[in-house]
């Protein structure tokens, strides 16, 4: 196995996000327009164009790699904004895109030939066989690893594609099949998913109940926090639900996922990228996250041991997980 | 991510006892202030769809309106403590934490997490108002002082200084506290006056109940002289 040095990538959800990235020691960051091309679509986040092509300089002029996120679904009939969205980020000088659908994959690989191609966990590709078809058909060159893969299938998916492995460092878990959950379509109403956010904020509400916050999605009441609980996203899987009686998560815990302290393993299974997720999330946490890693990191190519920094505060629910990484839930 | 200079106690002990005029006066100036200093951040509120916010420090005497979107200019209000008219959402949390917020150096989703702060209402208002806040670097400290002209260092010092005496002060007036505490607790007298004074608290409310049983039977006794039925 090549060793080499793991590449720290940031989420931006605006172009201050970026520079703090950048500052607190990102190697590459990502992004997304302002519009329902990427899966963080919310109401103030994410980049113009002209936002786009000023960061991607400031990047470049810091040695750092600008990624740009296109990767939703577009609907039947309505690929304009996928087309722009591609052209857009080629123009601005971006350094890869991050795509999904096979038919945006498609366009970006005969418009924009050297405009280099990373397979979304969006597409859900998580095994050899289905991630060799991408890079044969499309010309991807890295795939980012769905949230589902045990240190040691990582390991397995690296060996058999030869591609650049880019898997989850830190953030928020979903246990659905990443870019195939239409659970909030039924609370919503409408597909949100594929127009960029599971949860929109224009159907989500909060009310306080006595001591008790109860977070809504459409009508539907998805948690009920007491003081001093940690509260979750309010997304259909970060409910607590009522089955024999009992509430309780029964998909997934309000919990982040956090890799901090094996990311020397990541390494060895050949993982190329370590992503951080949130561009949802404030320049704040991007500076906090980024650093740590970075100090962890370091410390990994340099074989220091020291410790790691703690996460919780930043960490949904106030606490962590290995998630898949260790499957010590079976 | 730069660290504040901002004296935060300072800063909610003035707006503890500021009269509301001198309050609305002053937040009034720091808009005009920021409008100049952060001319693209009022551009990205206009471009938002027309929201009021209220927000609501837990820590204060007061309550603010924020209102922006519609194309029109952003602007804060102090809320009249009679005004009853909901905004479209509200924000509650800690001065501090606040203050934190609108600067960027706190992140909101973190605080949502241990419920450091709590919204209510319309959340889009408050995911639009927190993500275009957070594009801009603002350094309220900065901007507060920089009201001061050419005398902007000089004022950065003395609020300094002033949070930092204000800050000792009110860690001597602690530790008296914790010193007159810790000397009632050694004073071998304080035993016999705290049962005195727990004796005495018993038998006050001994004789209240007593004498509230004698205003019943009062009751009771004038009420079957007047009812010639229950005689
Ligand atoms: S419900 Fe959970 S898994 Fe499904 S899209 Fe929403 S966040 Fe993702």
């Amino acid at each position: 196995m090549t060793q080499h040095s793991l590449e720290l990538l940031s989420p931006a959800g605006n172009p201050a996000a970026l520079k703090a990235a950048i500052e607190a020691g990102a190697d590459a960051v990502y992004c997304g327009f302002a519009d329902r091309t990427n899966a963080r679509n919310y109401p103030g986040l994410n980049f113009d164009v002209d936002e786009m092509i000023e960061s991607v300089a400031y990047a470049h002029s810091k040695g750092a790699k600008v990624l740009v996120a296109i990767n939703t679904f577009p609907p039947a009939g309505e690929m304009k904004s996928w087309k722009d969205a591609i052209d857009n980020a080629a123009m601005a000088g971006a350094d890869a895109v991050i795509l999904a659908d096979i038919g945006v994959l498609d366009y970006a690989a005969n418009k924009h030939p050297n405009l280099r191609r990373h397979l979304s966990v969006q597409a859900s590709a998580a095994n050899p066989l289905s991630i060799n078809y991408y890079r044969d058909q499309f010309g991807v060159k890295r795939v980012v690893l769905p949230r589902i893969l045990s240190v040691d299938e990582v390991a397995h998916v690296a060996k058999e594609t030869g591609m650049e492995i880019e898997v989850f460092g830190y953030g928020s878990v979903g246990p659905m099949s990443e870019g195939r959950c239409f659970l909030s379509s039924y609370m919503t109403g409408l597909s949100p998913t594929s127009e960029g956010a599971c949860a929109p904020a224009s159907h989500v509400t909060y009310k306080e109940d006595g001591d008790f916050v109860l977070s809504c999605l459409g009508d539907v009441v998805l948690n009920r926090v007491a003081k001093g609980e940690g509260a979750a996203y309010p997304t259909p899987c970060k409910a607590r639900y009522v089955a024999c009686g009992k509430a309780g998560y029964i998909f997934e815990d309000p919990i982040a996922l956090n890799a901090l302290d094996i990311l020397s393993e990541l390494k060895k299974a050949g993982v190329t990228a370590l992503k951080i997720e949130g561009r949802q999330r404030s320049k704040a946490y991007v500076a906090e996250v980024v650093s740590a890693f970075r100090k962890a990191l370091d410390a990994v190519e340099t074989g220091e041991t020291r410790s790691t920094d703690d996460l919780s505060e930043l960490s949904e629910g106030g606490r962590q997980t290995f998630g898949a990484y260790k499957k010590g839930w079976r | 991510m730069k660290p504040s200079n901002m004296p935060t106690p300072l800063v909610r002990g003035a707006m503890t006892v500021a009269p509301p005029f001198v309050l609305a006066r002053a937040i009034d100036a720091l808009l005009r202030k920021m409008e100049r200093a952060h001319p693209r951040l009022f551009k990205n509120l206009a471009r938002l769809k027309p929201y009021v916010i209220h927000v609501e420090p837990s820590d204060l005497p007061h309550r603010f309106a924020l209102k922006f979107g519609g194309d029109e200019k952003a602007y804060v209000r102090l809320l009249d403590p009679r005004d009853e008219t909901p905004g479209d959402a509200c924000i509650k949390g800690d001065i501090d934490v606040l203050l934190n917020l609108l600067q960027g150096r706190i992140d909101g989703d973190a605080l949502f997490f241990t419920r450091g702060l709590v919204i209510a209402g319309d959340t889009a208002a408050v995911v639009a108002l927190r993500n275009t806040l957070d594009r801009e670097e603002i350094d309220l400290f900065a901007d507060v002082t920089s009201m001061f002209g050419p005398l902007q260092k000089p004022a950065e010092r003395a609020l300094t200084v002033l949070g930092r005496a204000r800050e000792a002060a009110r860690h001597r007036a602690a530790e008296f506290i914790d010193s007159l505490r810790e000397e009632r607790a050694s004073d071998p007298a304080a035993p016999a006056w705290a049962n005195e004074r727990d004796a005495l608290k018993a038998e006050i409310k001994t004789l209240q109940t007593r004498l509230a049983k004698l205003e019943v039977r009062e009751k009771l006794a004038k009420g079957a002289s007047q009812d010639p039925a229950h005689s």
